[in-house]
């Protein structure tokens, strides 16, 4: 298992190529209190044997002290009595996950590191997030804005709190992506494709 | 010199939806259709209702203009959705989330619209901050639209309103981005996503 300093984003960026890569496999992790937890998932699922129980563990993992982490590849697929999907567990989780001031301090100083970003329009409304309105408020102010990074919204949030549930669960789910890696990925492309046309009309409407 | 180009957006949506006002907003130049006294069972709910089309213009730059059509809202317009649809870029489409009657129209003319076309959507649930609204949860049930974005919006302000065409025009850049990608660039992009942070 790696170590590193609690209450950094680490624990999240490792889950979120987890969920990225859709591998099989089991994420093991060790909170600062001592307990060794893991967490099954296989294909964008999580394989549990008690949905209570695997509701505690991924609570452990989003509001306590992570310590130490590892990914354990599995080749074949796991085998447990039932599967929910990721998502509707780790929007559930967070829902009812409670931070304390100075982790949602740290937090915040973490998620204000991060550059300008591109959201990805996601209905969380549809997985019961709580947060669904403020998640379409990230979202749409990544569109206003044509430099949006993390930090600019946290700086609007007058429930902080809320503003780094949508950071977390939107980091976790790979649901924003540094906005200069989306611009490389069309210099290529002609002038006349429907996405240069939008990307040109994109900036002209953002200075309406 | 080459011609100059033009890009066309559709704005769609049952009856009373906004999409007059959405145009007027995000565009320079608007020719709105005739406003005629609501004459069927409709004048119960609003005085004036759009014959014809609206249309409005955007100035992107010298070389690129944009066309917005807002089609009007009765279902029996449907024929022209052929004639529009060819070459848009994608479609806003406008729902009154108080009203029962035309989220069953909504039903239909997105049954119709899927029907004929595979442009992208972006569905705007206008009217949000009344007690009555249907929550969003609500109406991507009532509308099957698990699969597409649902952006609450008061087309009355102006950012709601930009907001609705950024974001088809994002998804437009989205959807694009996932047919070009072929797995080896896919890697690539995945691997320069990441936000080192390890």
């Amino acid at each position: 298992m790696s170590d590193y300093t609690p209450y950094s984003l680490k624990h999240f960026t490792a889950l979120r190529k987890v969920l990225k890569s859709k591998q099989s496999g089991t994420l093991l992790f060790q909170t600062s209190s001592g307990n060794k937890k893991r967490l099954q998932f296989s294909q964008s699922q999580i394989i549990h044997n008690g949905e209570a129980y695997m509701q505690e563990t991924l609570h452990s993992f989003f509001s306590e002290n992570i310590t130490s982490i590892a990914w354990r590849k599995e080749n074949t697929s796991l085998l447990g009595e039932q599967a929910i999907s990721s998502v509707s567990a780790i929007c559930s989780c967070l829902n009812d996950v409670k931070w304390s001031p100075s982790q949602v301090q740290k937090l915040t100083f973490e998620f204000s590191k991060l550059p300008s970003v591109n959201v990805r329009m996601v209905a969380l409304h549809q997985y019961a997030f709580r947060d669904s309105l403020i998640y379409l408020q990230f979202y749409q102010n990544s569109l206003l804005q044509h430099h949006f990074r993390p930090a600019d919204f946290l700086k609007e949030g007058a429930t902080i709190t809320s503003h780094v549930r949508v950071l977390v669960l939107a980091y976790c789910l790979n649901l924003f992506v540094p906005r200069t890696t989306v611009q490389n990925v069309h210099t290529h492309e002609h002038k006349k494709e429907p996405s240069s046309l939008a990307e040109r009309i994109l900036q002209r409407v953002r200075g309406i | 010199m080459a011609s100059k180009e033009i890009a066309k957006i559709l704005i769609t949506g049952p009856f009373a939806s906004g999409k007059t006002t959405l145009i007027k907003f995000v565009s320079e130049e608007q020719f709105s259709g005739k406003e005629v006294q609501t004459s069927d069972i409709l004048s119960r709910y609003k005085a004036m209702t759009t014959v014809g089309l609206d249309f409005g213009i955007l100035h992107v730059d010298e070389m690129l203009d944009v066309h917005l059509f807002g089609t009007p809202g009765q279902a029996r317009f449907n024929f022209m959705w052929d004639i529009l649809a060819k070459g848009a870029l994608g479609t806003i489409f406008l729902i009154d989330s108080t009203s029962d009657r035309a989220i069953s129209e909504a039903q239909k003319m997105l049954a119709f619209f899927r029907s004929k076309s595979d442009l992208p959507i972006i569905i705007g649930a206008t009217k949000q901050d009344l007690p009555e609204a249907k929550s969003l949860a609500e109406l991507t049930e009532a509308l099957d639209i698990q699969q597409d974005p649902l952006i609450p919006c008061d087309v009355r302000k102006k950012e709601d309103s930009k907001v609705l065409i950024l974001s088809l025009l994002q998804e437009i850049i989205t959807r694009a981005a996932a047919q070009d990608l072929s797995d080896d660039n896919l890697d690539q992009l995945n691997n320069s996503e990441e936000l080192d942070l390890l």
